[in-house]
């Protein structure tokens, strides 16, 4: 038996891109994921992480490499790896609109191979535990996003599986509904199951991983608890500015200051949040102002960086780790 | 402690795949299944293109209408016949369950036979409901004695089309029209199949053709025994074994289009 739970070795999937010309889509990856143990793959769009899902949920075949579920190869020992593993996909897919929540869940379980002595007991548990039991007989159509994702959960569980692969299970979700699923999956690694979640939410990861890994260009560039990732920023502080109309000159101004690392921009009630993430020994403040003097700026402050903070500077970086 | 919950591979939880997964897989992907859409597609569609031909024949008269009742009265059994199992692929891909589906550890082959049963039940029963408009509108004349043997014909002739349909089905994995290719068939069968235009009548290749395609030999059946005349029997059974063909044909290209699609990340792809 193995010692882990999931296992990746100089995993590779090439896409072709037309014209001739191929896709690393996940370049030489290798992990190793404890049993019990919740983990979290971050990077951006394209960073190879679906990809990786996919063939952890056998449904993709890797170009090089292996990939292993509890011992079992994810391209020799498909069955064996499909009955031990759960998949939770975020988003609309994977759910039969016209079917009830229960109809969902009982055709999931015949697909499972679930005798229906189990299967309505599981599903009751399930519905329960997900918080759908009064909304068994209501169509999936009819459902909010959160009460989706949800049921997404109670069938990634349906066959009890050891471990559960979550792709982006909060995308689009609102802060109430995300929190009471970051809940539900605390609740499953609490019931003993390995987690391999992926996710854009730094904050999520934060929150749920024990440890996480960073891709981009299908490379693992970082791994490490949240903890150890935020230490690569040690030495560094973030210059956060709400300001209004900065563009891409001013940023590559900003990018030649002395002291500058990176930055990001994100759209916030109308106005822009500006962050740098600076040297802690050089005070940018004022360059920074004096670059920007021709824009109106709403609000400038200092804080320490948090996981969001070393995954940019991760992914933005030129380097690979 | 997880990963304990019972699981077998015994023969309730493979009926169960078979029929229970089947239906419900069926009530999942098709919108006919409600009334509202049920009435208009599978029956009303048959019935309009019923008359249309009965009164066609009538006008050009080379035929008894009864002709073309009876083939139209068959190929009826193709609105859920052939384009249910054609879609059985497809119609996961539309509603973003493929691959959720696909990631189980189901038996690929009682997973999709199973889905084959509602489309012939619906097909036969649609066959059935149109030779009982047949009799109305074109004097169709039901032999009583022989009625077992005209089940026999419509359901030999309602598998073989689902067979066909997931023959179709299958390339869905691969391709995105399905419901094309569907079509066409469709189509093509009120041509090469007998249903309005004798075999015999048809160039040689085309009859070649007609005699490969399901529907063919059970049409001919159908009117052996309203006719009765001998030789249903050996055409009931070669329909019955064009589709046990078809039906082995589908399996082996679901199974190597899976694969396939494994292999290339063609799954998702809308």
């Amino acid at each position: 038996m193995s010692d882990y739970a999931i296992e990746l070795d100089n995993l590779s999937r090439v896409f072709r891109a037309g014209q001739g010309k191929t896709k690393r889509a996940v370049d030489q990856l290798s992990l190793r994921i404890e049993r019990g143990e919740m983990f979290g793959l971050l990077g951006p769009n394209g960073a190879g992480k679906t990809s990786t899902v996919k063939i952890l949920m056998t449904v993709l075949l890797p170009t090089s490499g292996h990939a292993r579920i509890l011992g079992d190869d994810v391209v020799a020992q498909v069955e064996r790896v499909r009955r031990r593993t759960g998949v939770i996909l975020g988003g609309d897919a994977g759910l039969y609109a016209r079917l009830s929540a229960r109809d969902n869940l009982l055709l999931f379980a015949d697909l499972y191979g679930i005798p229906y002595r189990e299967q309505k007991r599981r599903i009751g548990e399930l519905l329960d535990m997900v918080g759908l039991l009064k909304s068994e007989r209501t169509r999936v159509e009819a459902f909010s996003r959160g009460m989706k994702q949800r049921l997404h959960i109670a069938r990634g569980l349906l066959h009890d599986p050891e471990v559960v692969i979550l792709d982006e299970p909060s995308n689009g979700i609102d802060p109430v509904g995300a929190r009471e699923l970051r809940e539900l999956v605390r609740g499953t690694v609490r019931d003993g199951r390995t987690v391999l979640m992926t996710t854009h939410y730094m904050f999520e990861a934060d929150e749920l991983c024990d440890r996480v890994a960073v891709m981009r260009g299908g490379r693992k560039i970082a791994e490490g608890t949240p903890e150890s990732l935020k230490k690569q920023t040690d030495g560094q502080v973030v210059l956060s500015l709400d300001i209004i109309g900065v563009g891409e000159p001013d940023l590559d101004r900003l990018r030649l200051l002395p002291g500058v690392g990176s930055l990001s921009v994100a759209e916030v009630d109308g106005s822009q949040r500006l962050d740098l993430h600076c040297d802690q020994q050089t005070d940018v403040t004022a360059a920074v102002m004096a670059e920007l003097r021709h824009l109106n700026v709403l609000r400038v402050s200092k804080r320490e960086p948090t996981l969001e903070d070393a995954y940019i500077s991760l992914v933005s970086g030129g380097d690979d780790a | 402690m997880v990963g304990t919950l019972q699981r077998n591979v015994g023969a309730s939880v493979t009926l169960r795949l078979f029929f229970a997964a089947g239906w419900r897989s069926h009530m999942a992907l098709f919108r006919w299944m409600r009334p509202s859409a049920f009435f208009p597609t599978v029956i009303g569609v048959p019935t309009v293109q019923l008359i249309w031909f009965v009164y066609l024949g009538h006008y050009v008269g080379t035929h008894p209408v009864a002709y073309y009742a009876v083939g139209n009265a068959l190929h009826a059994c193709a609105i859920a016949g052939l384009f249910a199992p054609a879609m059985s692929i497809q119609g996961e891909r539309f509603s973003g369950t493929l691959t959720a589906v696909l990631a189980t550890p189901a038996r690929r082959s009682v997973m999709f036979l199973g889905r084959v049963v509602p489309a012939v039940l619906i097909g036969f029963l649609t066959s059935v409901v149109m030779l009982a408009l047949g009799v109305v509108v074109a004097d169709v004349e039901l032999p009583w004695a022989r009625l077992p043997q005209l089940v026999g014909a419509v359901l030999v002739t309602t598998a073989s089309c689902c067979a066909f349909g997931l023959l179709i089905g299958a390339i869905g994995l691969r391709t995105r029209e399905a419901i094309l290719i569907a079509n066409l068939t469709s189509y093509l069968m009120l041509l090469v199949c007998g249903v309005n235009v004798p075999l015999e009548s048809l160039p040689d290749w085309l009859q070649v053709v007609g005699r490969l395609m399901p529907m063919t030999h059970g049409i001919q059946a159908a009117r052996e025994v309203l006719a009765g005349t001998t030789g249903a029997g050996g055409l009931m059974l070669l329909e019955f074994l064009k589709a046990l063909v078809y039906l082995g044909i589908a399996l082996v290209v679901l199974r190597v289009l899976e694969q396939n699609s494994r292999r290339h990340a063609v799954l998702d792809e809308m």
